[in-house]
């Protein structure tokens, strides 16, 4: 008898704890001010002083209210300048009167300026702090992240959120878009035969941002700028199913075709004379759109417009690789797919550090117009 | 008394819980330095194991390993290797809780004290595991039922994402000829252990021909690849090093866009709580009764199913928990950790030779 008075006592007990220990974390989200977009910038440095180092971290803050579909939710931008990314946080945290809160953070920008110093502090402090998803998107930000976060697009109904539906391809999918998780960010810059890329987030006006262009980075700083054609050539041949929309010229006429699918691959031949060559096959269905002379199509006119588009593709690809190879950086991943298949563990990355600069593309391109929309 | 099918909840279960800490961590340590072989050779030492010991014990149903150590084995050799093997689940099931309180800390609640995340795991394994052998199986197939659907909808969501990257995959399968060594060995082999739990929760069961056994090599091998493979297409050859918890990054990076939480993170962690929960309850179990049956004089049989007198057994294996929780920094629990996979292998191998013999001098005798 006694036994089960005590296991009661003991089940009240528990339960009045759990009861204590429910909520956010022990404070409530009126008392929290839930970080959307973080930015980073290397700061001014000023003459006198000896540390050069110093960053500015902006962060824009979204404030919980009643109700969302007003748009007049404000969005709070702070920033603070310091030698660390955790003594800048600390420093903002007496700025605002509520706890922040990283766990909505989705949107990690870089400035340009401190990309291209170097981006190991906060690639390591944005995978090191648990709060932070890994699947939040990184940006480069022109001219500073701090202006790119400052932006108010009409569009935007809840703060830093058009920058989430963009660079998360959620709302709009455009094919001038690199889509850069944390995680996948971390994998580039930490693995052997694969570099970084990221999307370029600009200021474009005083209230809209422009995601077209992207940026090639080593394994600590931003390197080369990829234009937005390149850009998506990049993404042509790194994804499946590409939607968007190119043009070939024939004789003299244009015409537009947009892609229903796409598909690319690519391979390491070793050539006769024992030189490296990478070999891509890129191709995809396609739908024509418009023609600016009113040509009247027939399927042998698709076939020509096709065979036109793919050599076209060709050049441009092979224009690109070369660019891309120009740099010395490898976001496509050749080193990691030669060492991947490369069974000679032990030398294959001199192997490859050789190989890389003698490197050869081909490119295979077969796109098919199939069909030619509403009218012939 | 039970069906058969049980015995695989008790091979499932571990082979699920396996992913949480120390295997994928010692796997992707040694990934360039034998994982992939010592995967195979695992399955092989694992799968010969768990099947000469279910044909062993097999032809003793009911029977618990108290009761066929008594009498067939001389006492002074029954019982050290009874408390050795008592105090091997005992490990197995504190070393679970320790590290999953330092998981809940670092992904859920920061701010509470470890000590109060552990303290509330131990009144759930300790109150838990005095229940009856058959009451535990029921409540392990309820949780292997809701858990298992979660964790397949998991890793197809991790497999069919673009930014898998396959070549890094490939880049870990090049490293296939290397030779292994013991410690990845001990730690892939863990993933069979499950079966072990029969020493008590045989007796529950009628009669113990599970069929389908080919099954435990084949998923076996399943799991431990999906377990070194995943992470390291998602954080890259290299990268993957740099994480603790491996598989909670990879669940952190996984997305799902239109579920009830699109953060994966949090749906992996609430399935790993409950399984680690219940296989520790599964393990202390074990041993709470292994210890019961060598402190009472009488024969083991007339073992009341759960009494006050167990506290006496469980305040010490809890505090000791705690103990650990409160002393023990990463590496330290991390070495823990690998040096109980060691042991566990060879206690293993030791676990199935005694009951080997105890079969030989039974049947000799009747």
């Amino acid at each position: 008898m006694r036994g089960r008075l005590y296991t009661t006592l003991l089940i009240i007990v528990l339960c009045t704890c759990g009861i204590m220990l429910t909520g956010c974390q022990l404070k409530d989200v009126e008392r929290r001010s839930f970080v959307l977009a973080f930015g980073i910038d290397s700061a001014p440095t000023d003459e006198g002083k000896d540390n050069q180092n110093l960053i500015e971290v902006t962060l824009k803050l979204a404030i919980p209210e009643g109700d969302p579909s007003k748009r007049d939710q404000e969005a709070v931008i702070i920033s603070q300048v310091s030698n660390t990314i955790p003594e800048a946080i600390r420093l903002l945290k007496s700025k605002v009167d509520k706890e922040l809160d990283f766990s909505q953070c989705k949107t990690l920008l870089f400035g340009e300026s401190y990309a291209k110093k170097s981006i190991s502090e906060i690639s390591d402090w944005m995978v090191r702090r648990r709060d932070i998803q890994l699947v939040a998107y990184n940006g480069v930000a022109r001219p500073s992240a701090k202006e790119v976060l400052s932006l108010h697009p009409k569009s935007e109904r809840v703060p830093a959120y058009s920058l989430i539906l963009s660079l998360g391809r959620e709302g709009t999918e455009s094919p001038f878009i690199v889509g850069m998780f944390s995680y996948n960010f971390r994998r580039h810059l930490s693995e052997q035969g694969l570099d970084p890329i990221l999307p370029l987030v600009e200021k474009d006006g005083e209230e809209a941002i422009l995601i077209n262009k992207s940026v090639l980075l080593d394994k600590k700083r931003a390197r080369a700028e990829l234009t937005p054609d390149e850009t998506r050539l990049y993404n042509l041949l790194m994804t499946q199913n590409l939607r968007t929309s190119f043009f070939a010229e024939k004789d003299g006429v244009i015409y537009s075709y947009n892609m229903e699918s796409t598909h690319a691959k690519f391979k390491l031949i070793t050539s006769k004379e024992g030189k490296t060559i990478v070999q891509y096959y890129v191709g995809g269905r396609a739908i024509l759109e418009d023609n600016n002379q009113d040509v009247e199509t027939t399927g042998s006119l698709l076939r020509e417009v096709s065979k036109v588009a793919s050599e076209k593709w060709e050049k441009d690809i092979n224009k690109f690789l070369v660019k891309v190879h120009g740099t010395g950086l490898d976001p496509l991943g050749w080193g990691l797919r030669y060492m991947a298949l490369n069974w000679n563990n032990a030398t294959e990355i001199e192997d490859w550090e050789k190989i890389y600069p003698q490197l050869e593309f081909r490119v295979k391109a077969d796109v098919e117009i199939k069909y030619s929309g509403m009218i012939h | 008394m039970v069906k058969e099918k049980y015995f695989y909840y008790l091979y499932l279960i571990n082979a699920l819980i396996n992913i949480i800490h120390f295997v994928p961590r010692v796997l992707i340590e040694h990934r360039f330095e034998g994982a992939l072989m010592s995967i195979f050779i695992s399955v092989i030492i694992g799968t010969g194991l768990l099947v000469s010991f279910i044909k062993l014990i097999s032809n003793f149903p009911g029977e618990g390993l108290p009761e066929l150590f008594y009498g067939s084995l001389p006492k002074m050799i029954g019982v050290p290797l009874l408390i050795f093997f008592a105090f091997l689940w005992y490990e197995a099931g504190a070393i679970n809780l320790a590290v999953y309180a330092d998981i809940t800390r670092r992904y859920i609640s920061p701010d509470a004290s470890p000590l109060v995340v552990i303290i509330f795991f131990l009144l759930l394994v300790t109150l838990c595991s005095r229940l009856k052998t058959e009451s535990i199986l029921y409540a392990l197939e309820t949780t292997i039922i809701i858990n298992v659907p979660l964790m397949v909808y998991m890793l197809i969501k991790a497999l069919v994402n673009p930014n898998f990257s396959w070549d890094a995959v490939m880049q870990v399968i090049t490293h296939l000829w290397t030779a292994p060594n013991y410690e990845s060995i001990a730690g892939a082999t863990f993933i069979f252990t499950g079966y072990v739990n029969l020493a008590i929760f045989n007796r529950a069961f009628s009669s113990l021909k599970p069929r389908h056994l080919w099954l435990i090599p084949i998923s076996g091998l399943l799991v431990l690849l999906v377990t070194l493979l995943v992470p390291i297409g998602y954080h890259g050859t290299i990268g993957v090093e740099d994480q603790v918890y491996k598989w909670f990054s990879t669940a952190d990076s996984i997305r799902s866009e239109f579920f009830l939480v699109e953060r994966v993170l949090f749906i992996f962690y609430f399935t790993c709580l409950s399984l680690t929960l219940v296989s520790a309850v599964i393990q202390w179990h074990n041993a709470l009764e292994i210890v019961k049956a060598i402190s009472v004089k009488r024969k083991p049989k007339e073992l009341k199913a759960a009494s006050n007198k167990d506290w006496w057994v469980l305040a010490p294996m809890a505090l000791g928990t705690i103990g650990m929780e409160y002393w023990f920094d990463e590496d330290i629990l991390r070495i823990f950790g690998q040096w109980f996979l060691n042991v566990r292998l060879i206690g293993e191998v030791l676990f199935v030779a005694t009951m080997f013999v105890v079969y030989r001098r039974r049947k000799k005798r009747a």
